[in-house]
């Protein structure tokens, strides 16, 4: 973004889209570039990888609206990002260790589904998101926000600890309990 | 399942939370200079957000001295519990204005020496040198059998929360007084469910309807939002037809905090699962000491002597457990993240009475 530009509002941005003018993906790059890019590096940990990605958000993005009018247009950006992100990262065929924070989530996460039934537990995937959408809003706003920052953003702990001000300990903890309460509901809901 | 379906399921968040989460500003909490912190606790004001004219600093040599310049206004004395030899005071006001007149006043650091121990301690002010009476009754609703009437002010918090909410009722002889900053009236509710709510919705927490305190009778309660959802709750008894805050706790959620008779003398202590504004989790324990009230900290000694943690890192960084009370099975935890890293915590309990708190003065600062 260069100095003087003048950034146009999100509803101008998705006003755009909804017309069919190609604007909307240049001014989308100028926008939300770099905090796309932010989201899709803290799971590829690779800038080649990151960059593609975010260009895969733009195309994604336009093809997606219309018909659809997002409420929250950078929200809407950063789960394109995340999922096209997540799926080249399981698609990928390079040693994933030391991949960067996705492969710390997901072992983090791998404790909330440790010990369920060793049979496959039939379950409908958008029961589940739902599931996880009560639960998420049923946590204390600052335990909330950490879960998300984390779970849904991966971003690394201490970026959490500075975002908010807290201690790298005092995260660690809050998200040791979370995921505590995760893994209860999710049994307590029978994914367990 | 495993953990990359969790995972996916977790991209399905609803915006608005997590909107919420880049909204969620840097908490900006007070010092914490280990157990003295807590028993001394501090008036936080507007000071927590940027404002406009710059301050200027006075530096003072003595309590006396300070005195003798600020005559009634002095903070600084209600800043020192007894038994504390200040050592100097800094009060910085607005640039260009008198310093004597407290609306100047930004902050007021004081820094002291209790046995031995070197501690500083900030007040700050609201711009208008204490709180503002303007309040207005903005409402008044049922709860049930309790009648709460809610009052509206003007904050200088920031313009994200332009007001206090401050809700006043009385429960079971009690009389309760919360009040938050925020933007819409509605969010007082979520404090007053701690109170009068069923419990299934967080309501009647231990330490949000306390009636009896360090063997006392509690006259009033209140709640007071000390920076971004952090809140600090005072307990009121009456002695000699005054009301004297006893006890505090704080934290960011709710009021964790309860009687338990730890020296089987037969008046019990009040257990407090308090967070400070960095997010250090401490226990903090208050005590009647033949009608002194004391408050108390882990001695970091109990953790040298009897786990072998001695808390100071290369470099000198000094660490502290996370600390907190069960009160189901009446233990006290602690966990500690840095003897052998954070990936692997080591937990302990323990169960010694008040052996392994030290002790100091309680000094309530009024708000």
């Amino acid at each position: 973004m260069g100095k003087g530009e003048i950034v146009l509002e999100d509803s101008q941005i998705v006003e755009l889209y909804w017309q069919k003018n190609a604007d909307a993906i240049s001014e989308t790059a100028n926008k939300y570039g770099p905090y796309c890019f932010t989201i899709a590096d803290n799971i590829l940990h690779c800038a080649e990888d990151s960059e593609e990605c975010v260009n895969d958000t733009w195309l994604h993005t336009w093809n997606a609206i219309p018909p659809q009018k997002p409420n929250v247009f950078r929200m809407f950006l950063a789960k394109i990002t995340r999922n096209l992100s997540f799926n080249r990262f399981n698609a990928r065929c390079v040693d994933k260790r030391g991949g960067g924070e996705i492969i710390l989530v997901l072992d983090e996460l791998g404790e909330c589904v440790a010990g369920g039934s060793d049979v496959e537990t039939a379950y409908e995937a958008a029961e589940l998101e739902q599931c996880i959408c009560r639960f998420v809003r049923t946590l204390p706003e600052r335990d909330r926000n950490v879960f998300v920052r984390r779970y849904f953003f991966t971003e690394p702990i201490p970026a959490i600890a500075e975002r908010y001000g807290l201690t790298v300990n005092n995260i660690t903890v809050i998200l040791s309990r979370t995921r505590k309460k995760l893994k209860v509901e999710l049994t307590k809901e029978g994914y367990l | 399942m495993n953990s990359k379906d969790l995972y996916n399921a977790i991209g399905k968040v609803d915006d608005d939370v997590l909107e919420q989460s880049e909204v969620a500003k840097k908490k900006i909490g007070w010092l914490k200079w280990g157990a003295l912190a807590a028993c001394l606790c501090l008036t936080v004001g507007a000071l927590l957000w940027p404002k406009g004219p710059q301050v200027a600093v006075k530096e003072i040599g003595s309590l006396e001295e300070a005195a003798a310049s600020y005559g009634d206004h002095l903070l600084a004395e209600r800043l020192s519990a007894p038994g504390v030899r200040t050592t100097g005071i800094r009060l910085s006001y607005t640039k260009g204005g008198d310093a004597s007149d407290p609306a100047a006043w930004d902050t007021l650091s004081v820094t002291g020496d209790y046995n031995g121990q070197d501690f500083i301690m900030d007040c700050n002010f609201n711009g208008q040198g204490k709180q503002t009476s303007s309040a207005e009754a903005y409402a008044v609703t049922q709860y049930g059998d309790v009648e709460v009437t809610i009052y509206q002010e003007e904050s200088g918090w920031s313009n994200r929360k332009p007001f206090l909410y401050r809700a006043e009722f009385t429960l079971d002889n009690v009389a309760y007084n919360l009040s938050i900053h925020s933007d819409k009236p509605e969010d007082i509710y979520t404090y007053l469910d701690l109170v009068l709510g069923e419990a299934e919705i967080g309501g009647n927490q231990s330490g949000a309807t306390l009636t009896d305190v360090l063997g006392f009778g509690v006259c009033r309660i209140e709640m007071e939002e000390i920076a971004p959802y952090q809140y600090r709750w005072h307990y009121y008894v009456k002695v000699d037809g005054e009301d004297v805050c006893v006890a505090e706790q704080f934290g960011y959620d709710g009021p964790e905090a309860w009687s338990r008779d730890l020296d089987g003398d037969g008046v019990p202590e009040l257990i407090c699962n308090s967070t400070y504004g960095d997010g250090v989790e401490s226990v903090i324990v208050y005590r009647n000491n033949n009608g002194i009230i004391e408050v108390g900290n882990v001695r970091k000694s109990y953790y040298e002597e009897k786990f072998g943690w001695t808390h100071v890192l290369e470099g000198g960084t000094f660490s502290l457990p996370v600390e907190r009370y069960d009160p189901e099975q009446g233990v006290f935890t602690a966990t500690d993240y840095y003897t052998q890293g954070y990936d692997d915590p080591v937990t302990v309990e323990f169960d010694d009475g008040l052996e392994p708190f030290e002790f100091f003065p309680f000094k309530h600062l009024p708000v």
